[in-house]
């Protein structure tokens, strides 16, 4: 009987291992350029990226920036989308390949005081599409203000700070996780989500706070990015959920 | 082939950081619906060892429990003769036969029955096949190995071909050795999903192992049987798999709590019941967590260094069973796996200890007539292992903030 030398045993394990990443690299490469997609604007500066499930070819993007046209805040005619997109024609042949479906939008924020992250969210879906990720780059230190209409008494604010603690806990993906805090401001009616540092290169992706209040039961009047020169609530001590009875409400 | 393991092995362990599973929990749903005590899995200031008092006193009885199966069974062979020879000395005819066959398969000792042979044979070529069975079910679900790695749509196709050939590698026996290098590597490429989910598959390695050590032409004889080593490994990686799973349930603790959450009724078993007497009912679920996992961590511990490794196994295939046809039903099925390869133990006749030293030393000192000696060796033996195994780890935890993981 013959049998495997470790030689050839150690051949075979580094030629699987290889060949699965490397097909992995070759037909997904939407996940492993994720951050690489983020650096790519080399003068930097805050930019929002639009990851959209569905945006396969030069018709989509069209359809996107008509979409975004007269959003306040970001600088439209700078945007970039993805470099190498299929025509309509080409998307249109059968041999068009999956990994192309989705694609990223980068949009350079021009006016940080006047992006409403809600209205980029209520644009896209008024037109037919939903951004997957909204990842914000480029700013080190921000909060997110969301407007809320309905905030009306202390369980309203209980649940949010309480909750938004118990669903970064439970989020097993890394969702929330770049929330160092939230507040809530009863009487500004206002949910705010202290963020950690942002590293340069790294994004941190806003629509899982938008989605996360909206799981709550919430629906946001606006999202809106406040940097830290202008913090008038400095970040609280506690981080959104470690005890059972969740964050910092004013009704805690 | 000694010598081929031992490097494999090598290989092999310089691939894992702090290696640590859990396996059935990623099969089933696991969100978490209440909240959990975050404190009580922190450092508890002023309290012994920084322990919440519930879980240290889990940890207590576990502590005792491992060192009393140490101690019974360093003095295994004693026991034996005092209950067949002297105990039950009048016992004649089946009686006496069935008494040394059931004292035999407790103390772990070869069984020499017709019928327990055949099933150990079975229990092997179930054991070599059912991960075809595993893959496909993956395949058809359009996951990697088990449902906890979904497959990208784009690349769907290409992984759930790969698995078929795979399948059809292990199921018509065909070149073992390119089926085990295939199955290790495949291991290392569930990295990919991260560190905690990579070690749900950690048990996979276990019939690596097997195809990795049988022949080339492995499709023209009939493996109905393990040699020594090979059962060995296998009782090593199996239990270490569930000796790690046991740990990863306490430090991802939100994941096992989300269990609890969706399926209440495990909460009532009464093993891990016994775990937990005595603690504070207000931290019900939190006691369930650790009680749950130290029932693991002895299980896959007692397998992997084979102390009562038949009574362990047994109780982890009666559990698996009833998990996979009672508990959580269907989705459970990938289980076939762990219950054959756990079966591969049980049933086997080659079974060995890696403690056997300690029992050899009481043996020494018991024909030099030193007692005291003797008690004094398992004694601390037993108490030494019983206490790092349960201890050492629950205190580095306690160190660490899982509460956003």
């Amino acid at each position: 009987m013959k049998f495997a030398s470790v030689k050839v045993i150690l051949i075979m394990t580094a030629v699987t291992i290889l060949g699965l990443y490397a097909l992995d690299y070759w037909k997904n490469p939407q996940l492993w350029h994720h951050e690489a997609a983020a650096m790519a604007s080399p003068e930097g500066g805050p930019r929002l990226i639009l990851w959209m499930n569905h945006l396969c070819c030069t018709g989509c993007l069209e359809d996107v920036r008509k979409a975004l046209a007269g959003t306040a805040g970001v600088d439209l005619e700078k945007a970039t989308g993805p470099k190498e997109l299929l025509t309509q024609a080409a998307a249109n042949m059968e041999n068009a390949t999956l990994p192309d479906y989705g694609n990223a939008v980068t949009l350079p924020i021009s006016e940080l005081d006047k992006l409403d992250l809600v209205k980029v969210d209520r644009a896209l879906r008024d037109k037919g599409f939903v951004a997957g990720r909204m990842e914000l780059s480029g700013i080190p230190h921000f909060r997110l203000e969301a407007a809320l209409d309905h905030l009306c008494c202390g369980m309203c604010d209980r649940s949010i700070s309480e909750r938004m603690g118990f669903l970064k806990a439970k989020s097993q993906g890394g969702r929330l996780k770049w929330i160092e805090s939230i507040s809530v401001q009863h009487e500004k009616k206002t949910v705010v989500a202290y963020a950690r540092f942002l590293e340069a290169g790294k994004t941190d992706d806003v629509a899982e706070f938008l989605s996360g209040l909206n799981f709550l039961g919430f629906e946001p009047q606006s999202l809106r990015i406040e940097t830290a020169e202008h913090m008038e609530h400095p970040p609280l001590q506690a981080p959104v959920a470690p005890s059972g009875t969740g964050g910092q409400g004013p009704g805690d | 082939m000694g010598r081929r393991l031992v490097f494999l092995s090598a290989a092999l362990l310089t691939l894992f950081p702090v290696m640590a599973v859990y396996a059935h929990e990623r099969f089933i749903r696991h969100d978490l619906k209440v909240p959990v005590h975050e404190q009580y899995f922190a450092r508890q200031p002023g309290m012994l060892l920084g322990m919440q008092s519930d879980m240290l006193r889990i940890a207590t009885v576990s502590c005792v429990l491992l060192l009393a199966f140490l101690v019974v069974f360093f003095f295994r062979h004693n026991l034996d003769d005092f209950i067949e020879h002297r105990l039950l000395s009048g016992l004649r005819g089946p009686a006496q036969r069935a008494l040394h066959h059931l004292a035999n398969f407790l103390t772990d000792k070869p069984v020499m029955l017709p019928w327990f042979k055949t099933v150990s044979e079975w229990a092997v070529v179930l054991f070599i096949r059912s991960p075809a069975l595993v893959l496909m079910y993956s395949a058809t679900n359009d996951s990697l190995v088990m449902p906890s790695y979904p497959l990208e749509p784009t690349s769907a196709i290409y992984y759930k071909y790969i698995q078929v050939f795979l399948a059809i590698l292990m199921l018509t026996q065909t070149a073992l050795p390119l089926a085990g290098a295939l199955v290790v590597g495949t291991w290392v490429y569930l990295w990919r999903w991260g560190w905690m989910v990579a070690a749900d598959a950690l048990p996979v390695l276990t019939v690596a192992v097997v195809y990795l050590t049988s022949p080339w032409q492995s499709h023209r004889v009939a493996i109905t049987e393990l040699n020594e080593k090979q059962i060995r490994w296998v009782r090593l990686l199996l239990g270490f798999g569930f000796f790690a799973l046991g740990w990863l349930k306490i430090y991802n603790y939100h994941l096992t709590a989300g269990v609890a959450d969706n399926y209440p009724d495990v909460m009532n078993d009464p093993m891990i019941g016994f775990f937990a007497m005595g603690t504070n009912p207000l931290f019900r679920r939190e006691n369930w967590i650790v009680a749950f996992a130290f029932a693991e961590v002895l299980s896959g511990f007692m397998l992997m260094v084979g102390i009562f490794t038949r009574v362990w196994g047994s109780m982890m295939i009666w559990i698996f069973t009833k998990l996979m046809l009672v508990t959580f039903g269907f989705e459970e099925i990938p289980h076939i796996y762990p219950i054959a390869a756990t079966m591969v133990i049980v049933f086997s006749n080659k079974l060995g200890s890696e403690f056997s030293f300690v029992e050899k030393l009481q043996q020494k000192a018991a024909r030099e007539g030193k007692t005291w000696l003797r008690l004094a060796t398992v004694g601390v033996a037993s108490l030494v292992i019983a206490t790092v195994t349960v201890y050492a780890l629950l205190y580095v935890l306690t160190f660490i903030d899982r509460s956003h993981l």
